[in-house]
């Protein structure tokens, strides 16, 4: 039995890379002898497969200074890694901590909403490090201080602390990893890493017909409301909702979510990242040179494991504090 | 005067080199990246698709050489080595940042000048520029398809590895390296009638 053309249409690829079995191959040419259309089809694919190969032939220059830019990266790792190494370790505490921070805001269980509103400001000063310093440029307003214990702290430590020297890739001819156009880890120091939550108390009338209302609400500012549970709180059932807008289009979402009800209590929290932030990319940068020195298979993996999570982790970061959180509770 | 190793990296062969830059010599490691800086620039040019996105990649395949020199078995070839360095980083990095960043339309390089001079040249003016066009117009095509589409692309049609290479490298199935490349095929030519079709609506 031959092909058609639908079944000849699946096979021009492997046939024009010499990947089709001999049999097929066979019908596959017969059928392209009495049909014109799948003949003109093949040598499309074959003309276009003929220019990306020639344009996998090109060789083009590199830029001028560009192995002065490569020692210039490699003698800049050599000098810093002493000092990173050392700082390591306190750095690594303070990091996990502030794991359990991220991953709080990130993941606020159906049953824990009722102690949500407390836990990153518990999360946040269990893991106030001993390294501890505040950012001294921090531009954040420090008002509502509801959170960050650490904001109140004086950073005399600050000038002795051999992170705060971690500007990377501030030379834009000293790449930072990003290949494509997407994102990729990169930390100038200059920017901030604050992630804020809000909570929101409503008293409504009907708590289905107000859910209903905030997903439309949420719906308009292109993002989407998941519902984190419902809870029973003095009888009277709540459900808890959970926005994630960008920051930018948080304020003004939190103005329209005010017409679903009586607001009983509004509360906000903020934690600012930027100083971990700094120092669990050192770590990751750290890490990834030793990765790249050991020749220990185990240790490899043992490196490979951590860099990703400290990856992770900066991901997270960088997300979450691009966006702003905002739980409602909606009791009846 | 030059220190005795200088003289001998200005004399060396890259085999030479390597070794030399094995036993820390900095100025033999220069070297090295002087020689071959183009191929591997242009290698990671056909990679990513854009000249700032080569040149990082490109760095970094430079300071991981330098780095695991150690394991660098001489016998091998250095030029091939850094391809395989390339290679990795450029599929980890769009491993690890695939759920982040799903772009269907990352833009690469306008690909005019590459194309123009890429196309062969024992042709007749008229020919080349239409070779030249089409070049352009296959490479804009490329950095208009998703990632999974321009991957097995840039492998296959690019950089010429066989499939079961390419199931490898991107840790999947030969069904799929199949199923990617034949949908990639025609996607990529459904790309290039939209960008010859947008052409010809833009008086000239």
């Amino acid at each position: 039995m031959g092909v058609n053309c639908i079944d000849a249409g699946e096979i021009l690829s492997p046939f024009l890379d010499g990947e089709l079995a001999r049999e097929d191959e066979r019908k596959l040419l017969e059928h392209l002898e009495g049909c014109p259309a799948c003949s003109r089809e093949l040598d499309e694919i074959r003309r276009v497969a003929a220019a990306l190969s020639m344009l996998g032939q090109k060789q083009i220059t590199a830029p001028a200074g560009f192995s002065s830019a490569v020692m210039a990266r490699i003698n800049e790792d050599k000098a810093g890694s002493t000092n990173k190494y050392r700082h390591l370790k306190q750095v690594a505490m303070g990091a996990a901590a502030v794991l359990l921070l991220a991953a709080g805001v990130a993941t606020i269980k159906p049953e824990l909403a009722g102690q949500v509103a407390q836990a990153p400001v518990q999360m946040e000063s269990s893991g106030a490090p001993q390294t501890g310093a505040v950012n001294p440029d921090q531009k954040s307003p420090a008002s509502e201080s509801t959170g960050t214990p650490d904001q109140q702290n004086p950073s005399s430590a600050e000038n002795s602390d051999p992170s705060s020297d971690k500007i990377v890739a501030e030379n834009p001819n000293q790449g930072s990893g990003l290949y494509s156009a997407s994102g990729s880890i990169e930390f100038t120091g200059d920017k901030e890493y604050i992630i804020v939550s809000t909570f929101l108390k409503f008293k409504v009338a009907d708590s289905a017909e107000a859910e209903e209302q905030a997903r439309s609400l949420a719906r308009e500012y292109g993002v989407s409301m998941q519902s984190l549970g419902q809870q029973t709180i003095d009888g009277k059932q709540c459900l808890v909702e959970k926005i994630v807008v960008s920051s930018s289009n948080a304020q003004s979402l939190t103005a329209s979510l005010r017409a679903l009800g009586t607001l009983v209590s509004q509360d906000e929290q903020k934690a600012d990242l930027t100083q971990r932030y700094g120092e669990l990319y050192d770590k990751y940068i750290t890490l990834k040179s030793e990765r790249a020195q050991t020749q220990d298979t185990t240790q490899a993996a043992q490196l490979d494991q951590q860099i990703k999570k400290a990856e992770e982790q900066l991901r997270a970061w960088e997300q979450q504090s691009s966006n702003q959180t905002i739980v409602l509770w909606l009791q009846q | 005067m030059p220190s005795l190793t200088g003289v001998l990296v200005l004399l060396a062969e890259s085999s030479d080199l390597v070794r030399l830059a094995q036993k820390g010599s900095l100025t033999a490691f220069e070297k090295l990246i002087e020689d071959y800086q183009n191929r591997v620039f242009s290698y990671c040019y056909q990679l990513t698709g854009n000249h700032d996105n080569a040149q990082d990649l490109a760095q970094d395949v430079f300071i991981q050489a330098y780095n695991s020199l150690k394991s660098f078995r001489r016998e091998a070839d250095f030029g091939t080595w850094l391809r395989r360095i390339a290679l990795n980083k450029w599929i980890n990095h769009q491993r690890k940042n695939k759920l982040i960043t799903i772009s269907l339309n990352e833009p690469v390089g306008s690909g005019k000048e590459f194309a123009r001079e890429v196309a062969a040249s024992e042709e007749s003016p008229v020919e080349k520029i239409e070779q030249a066009e089409f070049l352009e117009l296959v490479w804009k095509a490329l950095g208009r398809l998703s990632l999974e589409f321009r991957q097995v692309l840039i492998l296959r049609d690019m950089e010429e590895y066989s499939y079961e290479e390419i199931a490898g490298l991107l840790e999947c199935s030969l069904g799929t390296v199949k199923s990617r490349l034949n949908r990639g095929r025609k996607y990529i030519r459904a790309e290039i009638e939209t960008l010859q079709r947008e052409l010809r609506e833009i008086p000239e």
